[in-house]
């Protein structure tokens, strides 16, 4: 908080009044005076979650691959052993999706149930996804922070929250060893931590996530009919391949096709080894992407391919519902294909003759792909500032939120994430938990903000056909991939969390004209002068500062 | 009204008024024509909505221009929940109440400043009202305001701070105002009351005008969503917009955070049209019941005649 | 725009409008005036309240134009900065783009989609079956219940570049066809979704001007060998002066506030040059960067404006012989 005050103060070139401002009340507001902030701390004691009882079907120490499983744990362990709270009340305000909870007074057995697991009270607010943030900043406003709170730290508003002081600073009660009173909340690597650091402070509790979340797949049936095939070795191969795709007109149903039907900018990013937003050149000075040659270059590359027909005319729209073409080349999530039950197995099923496979991306030249690692990311619990100067009720409310983070392999997060078996859920043939019954909106009011432990990637039975060509994507993704030198200095950059949108939607509209033919890649130059003008050069010079700092 | 009833019997006796002569062919055939085209561009996106939301599965999840088989899955899936009717009886309350209410606060207002010249102080407080038409308040300061006056999680917060339109008061004034004079200032020559003037007088005279404050009321209230999504914590007490959003969004990350992997995908478009389908079905049944008030001629027969 | 020269026999006097009562022989005093319409104020009051506790009271709020604001600070404790908000926002490179798009949609919807409900209306006013009228009334009146999501979905399958028009077009052998991502019409076609979604419901409140007419004026009107045409002219069109005067005025009140939702949705495809209005201006500036400083002020500008437009826009009605709001 403080090292963010004295910067602004310091470091503002040409910011107006209000900037200054800012970073004093900030620093007032933190309670932490003088010079450093808070007590001393470590970083917190990683205890990783117990083994599970299975093995990996692939096994990796890549940086940004997971190990692969495909069968389930067959016994579940008790990751927490601590006597239940004492049955107070524990509030959180957390994100809902879905059908509203039934309520605990109308019979919920999951909710009866957990609040007697975890000895409380457990009171959430159900904050639905579309008014997350307005929710937050009502919340605030208020004065009044519920215990627990899930925190988006890639939101402005919910960042507010943070350098405000409405969460607690948890530095030194998790500092080490002291970690380890919470064995589920110690399950989580430096890497984690250290990304979701806040002014070099502990603020957030965060979930590990995947670094690689999406990949590319293709509709192999549509692939097969062109003279390329399958594995185009670089830019221009994949071009030809795409052209041939679109000139086929349609596909399997009489379905349109195209090369591409939906402008996905990361797939092209990896292609053309575009890296990070704000990347170090050769130098060691930190410049923007979009002056790079390799940007130039997919730019042409891009604008041409959507000149021949590459893409789908709809494939700039936001309304996936727009979208009824088939195309050889998307770009999808993780979860909805390897990991998920449906994925390419039904997706075939649902358009007979299609077949999907995922897609191992060249690089533009030749040469490998580049793909960047997605460390750190929103997803946090923060405890309230208020609840947390009383230390008892701190531990509480921490026990509570060690209970909700039980790793996967244990009995309680098989409970927190399924139910109860026979109510909420049914073991299948493979050992799978498989929601079942009538009862499915009594888990409403779990709590989803929060996970630890292992992050494998857990194959569904349904996808073995696809299993080795997934294992050898992603982990060629992996060795292929680098991590932002930014990682975790994100919220470092005042200007980034005030005018970023602003500039994320300048970047996006250029580079989208561009591609279709509005705008033309000889105003690149113009459009980064413009970019930098309007706060780029200001988070570029708040981001080195950062840089600096964090010793990096 | 005797003399109402009589005008309006009048014409329709005759299927249409007697004034009326049939125009010719070719203005017929154009007009038919025109109004054609009309009803079928305004009249496909709603079969689009409707036929999508019965879409098979499959062909939804492969992308379909229009769908050619069927299934009750969405349906099924939006009913299963069991909060759908409760969510129904929200609406339902609030936009019945919240309409009256709506209504009477609105046209009392807007009787009280229909005459600014005579009346020291009423063109102050149209300005004032006028003004807040284009100044609004946040949502932090609204908050504060429902949760100091311990609205919070009540059905109420939801009807109260709509109660009047500045929008809808201003026309309504406008239509009082256009009424015609002969009979109030009889009634007032009578020594009949200003509320009596306005309950006997006034509002029967104004019905078309209610109708269609009526309607505006009725479909902002059944259409209330994000104001339920900030003052309602209670899900029980969720109007049905939010509750079928709540479906909708199952699955969907917050912007800019793949929040958990774990998550479902999003369900296909045909939930998204059934929800569509169940949210507004119920308030466009309302319209059709209003258009009676909507015979011309119900008016002068009773000053002249 | 007299209305008492226009309209045929029957029309109302244009005098003050509403009820009147005893004309005074000489000024009363101001007390007095006040105790004569005293039952009056019984019908002011608790809508004045309504609106100093429901609207008032919140618009203090609107303070935090002149802070630099966050929400867990509060209104006590952020730092204030005098105009420096406001100056952002003039300073912004942007939004001069934002400004001149929202006033040309602006400008075109008061052209294009403000008479598209009367036109309508008196279509339908003229047909002679009372059941194909209430039809076809209840028929266009439902796009207005569609989201913006929906619409410009089904928009897209039609006009769009893989849509039913450009479908037609290639089978007739010309060249493809895509209204929907073609940024130097896209105004027209903003202006014409508008149109298509909410004309029909816009004619509703015309319904309810024309169901005020007295039957006497059509009759007289027939009997003087009016016809159809004229009748419409000279005796419908007058009295949805008054309605669609306020409507106007209050449509220019309200002229920086075009389709937020609309545009947003729109915009990847056309690009901000296009479609950046003030408020999708104001959403990526102010409220995604939790600057809610900025995103005030910018309402308080809006709402200056707005106002000042309003008393324009009534005073120029009067000074033409129209009525106004007041």
């Amino acid at each position: 908080m403080v090292e963010f005050s004295r910067r602004r103060l310091l470091g503002a070139v040409g910011a107006a009044a209000a900037a200054a401002t800012v970073g004093s009340t900030a620093a007032g507001c933190s309670g932490s005076a003088g010079g450093s902030a808070g007590g001393d701390y470590d970083m917190p004691t990683y205890q990783p979650a117990p083994d599970l009882d299975v093995q990996p079907h692939f096994a990796t120490e890549t940086p940004g691959m997971e190990h692969v499983y495909t069968d389930y744990p067959k016994t579940w362990f008790k990751s927490v052993d601590r006597e239940p709270g004492s049955g107070g009340k524990v509030t959180t305000f957390q994100l809902t999706w879905g059908d509203p909870s039934k309520p605990l007074e109308d019979g919920n057995q999951y909710w009866a149930e957990l609040n007697e697991r975890l000895g409380v009270s457990f009171e959430p607010q159900f904050v639905p996804q579309p008014v997350f943030d307005q929710k937050f900043a009502t919340m605030l406003a208020s004065g009044e922070v519920p215990d627990l709170v899930f925190v988006n730290d890639q939101s402005a508003v919910n960042l507010q929250g943070i350098r405000d002081g409405a969460f607690a600073d948890l530095s030194e009660v998790l500092s080490g060893d002291n970690i380890l009173k919470w064995p589920n909340l110690a399950a989580r690597k430096e890497e984690i931590w250290q990304a979701s650091l806040k002014d070099g402070r502990i603020y957030q509790i965060p979930s590990p996530v995947w670094a690689l979340t999406n990949l590319p797949v293709m509709r192999t049936d549509l692939v097969d009919q062109t003279a390329v095939g399958r594995a185009p070795a670089d830019a221009d191969q994949l071009l030809a391949m795409l052209k041939e795709v679109s000139a086929l007109g349609s596909g399997p149903g009489g379905q349109q096709v195209y090369g591409v039907n939906k402008y996905d900018p990361i797939m092209w990013y990896r292609l053309f080894k575009v890296g990070p937003d704000w990347q170090l050149d050769d130098d060691g000075e930190l410049v923007l992407s979009a002056t790079t040659d390799r940007y130039r270059q997919m730019l042409t590359w891009l604008a041409q391919a959507w000149a021949e027909g590459v893409f789908d005319p709809v494939a700039m729209t936001t309304n996936p519902a727009d979208i009824v073409s088939g195309a050889a080349l998307a770009y999808k999530a993780v979860g909805e294909t390897a990991v998920s039950a449906d994925g390419f197995a039904l997706w075939e099923a649902d358009l007979p003759g299609a077949a999907y496979d995922f897609f191992d991306m060249p690089g533009f030249d030749g040469s490998g792909q580049l793909v960047v690692r997605n460390i750190p990311y929103g997803k946090s619990t923060c405890v309230s500032a208020a609840a947390a100067e009383d230390e008892d009720r701190l531990t509480e409310i921490l026990n509570v939120l060690d209970y909700l983070s039980a790793p996967f392999g244990s009995e309680e997060a098989l409970f927190v994430a399924w139910g109860q078996e026979g109510r909420h859920y049914e073991f299948d043939a493979n050992g799978i938990p498989v929601p079942t019954g009538d009862d499915l909106n009594e888990l409403g009011v779990q709590y989803v903000g929060v996970t630890s432990g292992d992050n494998s990637y857990r194959v569904h039975p349904n996808q073995s056909v696809w299993l080795d060509s997934f294992v050898q994507v992603m982990e060629s993704m992996a060795q292929h991939s680098i991590a932002r030198p930014l990682e975790g200095l994100e919220g470092a950059s005042d200007t980034f969390v005030t005018k970023g949108a602003q500039l994320r939607q300048l970047w996006d509209d250029f580079e989208r004209g561009v591609i279709t033919g509005r705008e033309s890649v000889d105003d690149l130059e113009s459009f980064v002068d413009n970019f930098m003008s309007q706060g780029g050069t200001m988070v570029r010079d708040e981001y080195t500062q950062a840089l600096k700092d964090a010793g990096k | 009204m005797a003399t109402t009833t009589m005008t309006r019997s009048r014409q329709a006796e005759g299927g249409r008024p007697p004034w009326m002569n049939p125009p010719s062919p070719l203005v017929r055939g154009i007009k038919a024509l025109v109004i054609a085209l009309i009803v079928i561009t305004m009249l496909y996106p709603l079969v689009y909505v409707i036929a999508m939301s019965f879409a098979a599965p499959e062909q939804a999840r492969s992308g379909v221009v229009f769908p050619t088989r069927y299934s009750l899955d969405a349906y099924r899936a939006i009913f299963n929940g069991g909060t759908v009717t409760q969510g129904l009886q929200n609406s339902l309350f609030i936009t019945v109440v919240g309409t009256v209410l709506s209504l009477a606060a609105t046209s009392t207002l807007a009787w009280g400043l229909a005459r600014t010249r005579q009346v020291p102080g009423a063109k102050a407080v149209l300005i004032m009202v006028l003004a807040t038409m284009f100044f609004g308040a946040g949502i932090i300061p609204n908050f504060m305001l429902i949760k100091y006056l311990g609205l919070l999680d009540s059905t109420w917060s939801l009807i109260v701070p709509g109660l009047i339109s500045a929008f809808n008061m201003i026309v309504i004034r406008n239509f009082f105002q256009n009424l015609p004079e002969e009979l109030i200032e009889a009634a007032r020559i009578d020594g009949a009351g200003e509320w009596r003037i306005f309950l006997r007088i006034v509002l029967p005279l104004s019905k078309p005008v209610l109708a269609v404050m009526g309607l505006f009321y009725a479909v902002g209230y059944w259409n209330t969503y994000f104001n339920a999504l900030l003052y309602i914590n209670d899900s029980e007490k969720w109007p049905i917009q939010v509750v079928l959003q709540q479906y909708v969004l199952a699955g969907v990350a917050i912007p800019g955070a793949v929040v958990s992997p774990d998550q479902p995908a999003p369900p296909g478009v045909t939930l998204q049209m059934a929800v569509i389908v169940l949210a507004t079905v119920p308030i466009l049944l309302v319209y059709p019941f209003l258009q009676r008030y909507f015979t011309s001629g119900v008016l002068t027969g009773a000053i002249k005649g | 725009m007299s209305v008492q020269t226009a309209a045929g026999p029957g029309t109302r006097a244009s005098r003050a409008p509403g009820p009147e009562p005893r004309r005074p022989r000489r000024r009363l005093s101001l007390r007095q005036r006040i105790w004569r319409e005293r039952w009056t104020y019984t019908f002011i009051l608790p809508g004045a309240l309504f609106f100093l506790v429901f609207a008032y009271v919140p618009m203090l709020g609107n303070v935090v134009a002149f802070q630099d604001y966050t929400p867990f600070r509060g209104i006590d404790g952020s730092p204030w900065v005098g105009f420096a908000n406001f100056t952002a926002i003039f300073q912004d490179p942007e939004v001069l783009t934002a400004l001149r798009n929202t006033l040309i949609i602006a400008f075109l919807q008061l052209v294009f989609a403000f008479p598209a409900p009367i036109a309508l209306a008196l279509l339908l006013h003229s047909l002679l079956s009372e059941r194909v009228k209430r039809l076809v009334q209840t028929i266009v009146y439902l796009p207005h219940f569609l989201s913006w999501v929906i619409v410009i979905s089904v928009w897209q399958q039609v006009l769009g570049g893989g849509g039913l028009v450009a479908g037609l077009m290639q089978d007739w052998g010309m060249g493809g066809f895509d209204a929907m991502t073609n940024a130097d019409t896209f105004k027209f076609l903003v202006v014409a979704q508008n149109v298509w979604k909410d004309c029909g419901w816009g004619t509703i409140i015309f319904f309810a001007a024309i169901a005020g007419i007295p039957s006497e004026r059509y009759e007289a009107a027939a009997i003087d060998g009016a016809s159809g045409w004229q009748r419409t002219c000279h005796v419908t069109l007058p009295a949805l002066i008054p309605v669609t005067t306020l409507l106007l005025i209050l449509n220019i009140g309200s002229i920086l506030t075009v389709g937020f939702e609309q545009l947003l949705l729109q915009q990847p495809m056309v690009g901000a040059d296009a479609a950046q209005v003030l408020d999708t201006f104001v959403y990526f500036r102010g409220v995604l960067g939790g600057q809610w400083g900025i995103a005030t002020a910018a309402g308080l500008l809006k709402g200056v404006i707005g106002t000042i437009l309003v008393l324009s826009a009534n005073k120029l009605a009067k000074r033409m012989g129209g009525e106004g709001i007041f």
